[in-house]
Formats: structure tokens, C-alpha cells, sequence
């Protein structure tokens, strides 16, 4: 279990990380969600001891961070690279054998990864030979060869084809079933929904939601509606009780006004849009998180989707 | 600190650099250029006209064209038995002085004749001018100016009625042979050349020691920062264990290239037979190696430390040209030093620059081939050396710590102040 608690950073203007607590648990995938510099790395480094809290707690599992528990660490940054002259083999051996690992140990391992990600046979290879794709499933390796307790993942999908992603769904579960502490940080809110057994999500260095995934989507239950429809369908953010819209092309997601009701919505769709399916949903994490910013004052609701959009 | 972790990134560090293409190559080039910039210069100025040269001669001054040439032709012979100097008198054929000396001048741009001696009479003083295309030959000039002094004393002799043979008697020529006495009681001759060399060695060790593995020391900190393999590297260890790897990979890599360098150069001073002077500057280096061991392992480490600070702080290549550009400056300032050290040794400028930990090692062991300084003078630049390494081994160490991490934005001088109080 990673449990950090009331976490403060500041720098120079910013209060990058204001008092966030979260909680992960064994056997659990813990979702760290967020928009672009809302605090998420920072809190991650705080976890990984890279950098120091200015105030605040983090325990794994009870005890303070010690050179045992950081062995005990798998951790896949958001800003990562490799060596590009050395080789993918020696590369691989050298971060395990930096965790703990003894060197003939980290070969064997390094060979059944390499095989389950498609890359056995390239162990002379340099780095620089491989694609970004194939470097970044070199640096999961990285992370996990170990067998750490404590997996922290940043942004591991990005980058990644579906077939990869799929294959780093199949692993993360895997670790999730041997009942490691996984913190996932990610954009990408439909494989959170999928994905994580509980949430936090922070804006602008505050925790704004946190709780289950079931817990959360309840809580914001009562008023979405999902609509399918063809046309351009732009103008369902502007009704006046919609408060928030996720919309795609010919599906959308809205929020409406406490109290609204579909026969309220209906009256303004039929001249304007054709609907094939309207009915009233749970939300989304997506347009939950959408909501809950842009209810903050995070800038315009448009800037938000898109950002999250380019991001997933 | 796990010192396995730090044994890891030792061997990580060296081997990624002893495999790499750059090091190959300065580890072959770098005494190569060396022989080439401070031997050869040596070796071919020693080295007289290979050739036989026409020289012409214009005689105002009745010192005799003959006399001129029979002395030339008795003492100056090329290694093959052959006259170094064929003398055209300019003068035979009876032309006007002035009309002579047009025809030789011609000759000269012509490049039939390599340059025109021109003697004439000033107050009964014969004085002489080499004219030439490059009359900075000082192997020509010197061969005449030995051979126009000797007929002159000779013309006098004769005036003043006393036999040349006596006066050879007479005359003596005393050479002074250097002999360097040292506390231990050895005696070592070495000349002025022999002592300049092996002075210069020292300091040119240790400056292309830390000039090559200080530069890819700081290349690889900016590949980790700008290909962010810092974030998974201070993952996986402190900056202090990763500062102390690679401090000490980087020292085995130093080591490696102190090893291959002296092995050929020992070798090539076997192979090819030495020059002479340097057998006995090399007897100068023997007596002074154990100190200058210790003088270069201590100002390796000082500098190395000073790169890993420094490469800490940059972000990305161009800075790091630059500051690498400014370190080796600072490493090559007591060379220029070296004539004057060699000759003054115990010179105050000298002793006093000596305690600036910059120059402290360079300074000393040049001290320590010319005239071994007071057992006190180089126990306290050694615990003084010793002080200012621990000093930037741990202000390095503190920089890296914060420095690391940062990205894109240069820290300011205050800020760096600040990361050094920070506890």
C-alpha cells in the first residue's frame, strides 16, 4: 500500500501540489487522472523520492521510504528516455542490476520480456534502432523486471499502437491479479473507467474527486444523458440547461441543469439534429472530469475537451 | 549508499565510453598530436640544409672570397661528405659594386642563388648582410658569421705579428656541463631542453587526461538530461551513488588512457632510439614520479569533480563547447608558465601560484622535475590539494543533486549558492 498524505509543493509562483492525500492499495489499480499540469508528475516524483515534499507523509506500507523500498519500485516516467548508442540487452541489465538484480538473474528475465513483447532476437540491437513504440515497451521493461511491490506508471500507454496498449492492459492486470500497488497516472479516461479500481483526480494541484470508479460515477449520476444522433450537433453545448458536453461527432455526452428533464432537451434536438437514441446514463469518467474542471474555472470547457482529446 | 549500485554505474559508465568511437580515436590521435606539436618542431630545427646551397658573395671589405670559401668549405659539410655551401663570387668579373648587387638580388628571386652575403668595411670593422628570400635561416647565418669572425681574428693575428697556432694554444672555449644535484645525493645531468621536456610532460598528462574523459563526461550528462534518462536513472539511485559512479568510471577511464599513453610512449622511445637530452630528462621524471603520480591523481579528481559540477549544469551541447572550452584554459595556464618555472624555480610568483588548487598540480610537478621544492611546500600543497578536492567533490555533489533535474533553464550564480547551503 502506498498512503501519502496532505502532500505540499510549491515553487517559486505556483502551489504545484496543494494538500493532496491518496491511498493505494494492494491488488488495486489506484488512477492518478488530471488535466496537463495539474500536479500529477509532481506527485509522482514526491512518491518516488526524486523530489521532497514541502510538508506532508508518504508510507509504503507502513514504513518510510528507505534504499530497500526504492529497489522495491518499478517506475515508468512520463518524460523517458534510454541510452541511444547502447544496446537494448545491456541497457535492460544495467536498470535491473540497479535495482537489486544479480546480473545473470536479470538476463533470464530480460529475455522473457523481450519475448512477450515481440522483440526477441534484438537484444544486440542498439537502441537507436528501434522505433519510439519499441523503445518505450523496452523502458516497461525497465519497470517491471524487478517484480516491484510498488508499480508507478506515468502515462505508460502513450505512444503506443492498440496492440501494445492492449498487451500493456493484459500485464497491468496481470501485476494487479499478483497483488501489487499499481498508481496509474493517465488522460486517457475510458481506460481508467476500464482499468482502475479507484481514482483521484487533481486539478491545479488540488484533489477535487476521489473514491471508487463506481462511487464517483454515482455521485455525479443523477442528470447525463446520452445522446446518438447525425448532423452537427456543435450547438448542444449552448442550450441553456446543458452545463456540460462531451460531444463527438454523432454522439454525445451532456450534463443537464439539477432538475431538467428529457422532455425539457427533446424540443430543442428534432429541428436541428437527427436522433437515432436518447437515453439517460450514468456519465462517463470523461465527462465527469470535464465537468468537475471546467466547474473550477479552468479555462473554457472547449479547451479542456480538446486538450484532453490530443492527449488520449 | 549501496555500493553496489555505485559499482553498477562505474562499470555502466566505463564501458559505454572504452567502447565508444571518440575515445578510441583520442586515445591513438591524442600522443600523436602531442609528439607531433613538441618533438618534431625540435628534431627538424636541429636539423641542418639537406642540400647543398649556393650562396652569393659581394666582398666590400677585402676580406677575400677565397679565404671566405676554403674556411666555409673546412668546417661545414653536409652528413654525406659533400660541401653545405657553394660560394659565387659576384665580384669576379670586375662589375660596379652596384650592378653586382642588382645581379645577386635577381638571382636570389630567381632562386638561382639561396641568399647574398654582403660584406662591407665599417671604420676598419668588417660587417656583413645576408640577403634572402628567407633570411630567417639561422643555421646560414651563424655558418658565416663563425667563418667571417674567424678571418677577421685571423687578418689581426696576422697585423699584430702572432702565429695563429699560438693564439689556438692560447684561446680556449669552456663548455659548462649541467649537473643537477638533488637531496638524495643522485646526480642527473640534464640541460635546460632535457628539464623543459619532462617538466612539459607532466602538465600535458594531465591536461589531455581530464581534457578527454572531462568532455564525454559532460556530453553523457547532457544526452541523460536531454534524452531524459535521468527521471529513470534517479529512479533507480541517488544522484550521490550516481555522482560517486561516475566519478569513479570516469577515473578508471583516465587510468586506462594514463596506462596506454605511457606504454607508447615508452615503447616508441625504445623503438625509435632517443634523441639526445632525453634520456636524461627521463632520469628527471624517475626521480620525480611518485609525486607526480600522487599530483596527478589528485588534480584529476579535482578537475574531474569540477566537470561533473559543471556538466550538471548545463543543458545542452553548445554550452557544454563552451564551458569544456573554458576548463581546459584554465588547465593549460601553467604551461605557458613552464620557461619560467624551469629557469626560476623557486621564483615567489612561482611558489605562490602554487597554492591556487587550479594550478597547484601542474605548478608542482614541473617544480618537482626542475628543483625538488621544501619537504613543507609540498606537504602543504598536498594537504591544501587534498582540502579544495573534498571541497568541490562535495559542492559538486550538491549541484548535481538539484541539477540534474532541471531542464531547459539555466540556474543563476545565487541560486547554485543557495543548492550549496541548502542542507
Amino acid at each position: 500500500m502506498i498512503l501519502a498524505e496532505h502532500l505540499h509543493k510549491r515553487y517559486a509562483s505556483v502551489h504545484a501540489v496543494n494538500d493532496v492525500t491518496l491511498e493505494a492499495r494492494p491488488g488495486e489499480i489506484f488512477g492518478l487522472l488530471g488535466p496537463n499540469g495539474a500536479g500529477k508528475s509532481t506527485t509522482i516524483r514526491m512518491i518516488n523520492n526524486i523530489i521532497a515534499p514541502d510538508s506532508g507523509t508518504i508510507s509504503y506500507s507502513g514504513r518510510p521510504f528507505s534504499d530497500q523500498i526504492r529497489t522495491r519500485i518499478g517506475y515508468l516516467p512520463e518524460e523517458r528516455g534510454l541510452y541511444q548508442k547502447a544496446r537494448i540487452l545491456e541497457t535492460i541489465v544495467y536498470f535491473a542490476m540497479l535495482h537489486g538484480l544479480s546480473e545473470r538473474d536479470a538476463r533470464t528475465r530480460a529475455a522473457g520480456w523481450l519475448r512477450r513483447f515481440d522483440l526477441a532476437g534484438s537484444e544486440r540491437r542498439r537502441v537507436e534502432e528501434l522505433s519510439k513504440g519499441n523503445q518505450q515497451k523496452i523502458q516497461i521493461v525497465i519497470a517491471l523486471i524487478h517484480d516491484p511491490e510498488y508499480v508507478i506508471l506515468d502515462e505508460p500507454a502513450s505512444g503506443l499502437d492498440p496492440v501494445n496498449q492492449e498487451i500493456l492492459r493484459e500485464i497491468v492486470e496481470g501485476l494487479r491479479s499478483d497483488g501489487k500497488t499499481i498508481l496509474y497516472s493517465t488522460h486517457q479516461m475510458e481506460l481508467a473507467e476500464r482499468i482502475c479500481n479507484r481514482i483521484a483526480l487533481i486539478n491545479r494541484g488540488r484533489l477535487v474527486l476521489g473514491g471508487t470508479v463506481d462511487q464517483v460515477r454515482d455521485e455525479h449520476g443523477a442528470n447525463s444523458v446520452l445522446v446518438e444522433f447525425q448532423g452537427d450537433g456543435s450547438f448542444l453545448r449552448s442550450l441553456p440547461m446543458v452545463t456540460a458536453a462531451d460531444i463527438d461527432s454523432n454522439y454525445a455526452e451532456l450534463t443537464l441543469l439539477p432538475g431538467a428533464s428529457l422532455n425539457d432537451l427533446l424540443p430543442h434536438l428534432a429541428d436541428r439534429i437527427q436522433v437515432s437514441k436518447i437515453e439517460r446514463v450514468r456519465p462517463s469518467l470523461k465527462s465527469i472530469f470535464i465537468e468537475t474542471v471546467a466547474r473550477r474555472g479552468d479555462g473554457s470547457r472547449e479547451d479542456l475537451t480538446s486538450s484532453m482529446e490530443a492527449r488520449s | 549508499m549501496n555500493r553496489n549500485r555505485i559499482w553498477s554505474i562505474a562499470r555502466w559508465e566505463y564501458f559505454q565510453k572504452v567502447r565508444s568511437k571518440g575515445f578510441i580515436i583520442s586515445l591513438v590521435l591524442t600522443p600523436l598530436i602531442v609528439v607531433a606539436s613538441s618533438v618534431l618542431p625540435m628534431l627538424l630545427a636541429d636539423q641542418g640544409p639537406d642540400a647543398t646551397l649556393t650562396v652569393g658573395v659581394i666582398d666590400h671589405a677585402s676580406v677575400g672570397f677565397l679565404a671566405l670559401r676554403d674556411k666555409i668549405a673546412g668546417t661545414e659539410r653536409l652528413p654525406d661528405g659533400e660541401p653545405t655551401y657553394l660560394l659565387a663570387n659576384y665580384m669576379a668579373n670586375g662589375e660596379s659594386p652596384d650592378s653586382a648587387a642588382a645581379r645577386a638580388d635577381r638571382d636570389v628571386l630567381s632562386e638561382k642563388i639561396e641568399g647574398v652575403v654582403v660584406i662591407t668595411d665599417s671604420a676598419g670593422v668588417p660587417r656583413a648582410t645576408y640577403r634572402s628570400a628567407n633570411p630567417s635561416n639561422f643555421r646560414v647565418i651563424s655558418s658565416f658569421e663563425k667563418a667571417l669572425s674567424s678571418l677577421v681574428v685571423e687578418r689581426r693575428l696576422a697585423e699584430a705579428g702572432i702565429d695563429t697556432a699560438l693564439y689556438n694554444r692560447i684561446s680556449a672555449d669552456v663548455d659548462i656541463t649541467p649537473v643537477k644535484l638533488s637531496k638524495r645525493g643522485e646526480e642527473t645531468t640534464a640541460g635546460f631542453i632535457g628539464t623543459f621536456f619532462s617538466a612539459y610532460a607532466g602538465c600535458f598528462l594531465l591536461m589531455f587526461l581530464v581534457l578527454t574523459t572531462g568532455q564525454s563526461l559532460v556530453r553523457s550528462l547532457v544526452e541523460e538530461k536531454s534524452n531524459r534518462i535521468m527521471e529513470l536513472l534517479v529512479g533507480s539511485c541517488t544522484p550521490q551513488e550516481l555522482m560517486w559512479g561516475k566519478l569513479i568510471g570516469l577515473s578508471g577511464l583516465g587510468f586506462t588512457q594514463l596506462v596506454v599513453w605511457v606504454v607508447l610512449g615508452l615503447g616508441a622511445l625504445i623503438a625509435f632510439a632517443m634523441p639526445p637530452g632525453m634520456e636524461a630528462s627521463l632520469m628527471g621524471i624517475y626521480a620525480a614520479l611518485p609525486l607526480m603520480m600522487i599530483y596527478i591523481v589528485l588534480g584529476y579528481i579535482f578537475y574531474a569533480a569540477v566537470f561533473i559540477g559543471v556538466g550538471a549544469l548545463v543543458t545542452n551541447e553548445q554550452e557544454a563547447q563552451v564551458a569544456t572550452s573554458v576548463l581546459v584554459m584554465l588547465l593549460a595556464v601553467p604551461i605557458f608558465f613552464a620557461m619560467g618555472v624551469v629557469q626560476y624555480p623557486d621564483a615567489t610568483y612561482v611558489r605562490v601560484l602554487s597554492y591556487i588548487p587550479l594550478f597547484t598540480p601542474s605548478l608542482m610537478m614541473m617544480r618537482a622535475v626542475t628543483k625538488m621544492p621544501a619537504p613543507w611546500e609540498i606537504a602543504s600543497t598536498m594537504v591544501l590539494m587534498v582540502a579544495a578536492t573534498s571541497f568541490v567533490v562535495w559542492a559538486a555533489g550538491r549541484i548535481f543533486r538539484t541539477a540534474i533535474l532541471l531542464y531547459g533553464k539555466r540556474p543563476g550564480f545565487g541560486e547554485i549558492v543557495r543548492w550549496l547551503r541548502a542542507g
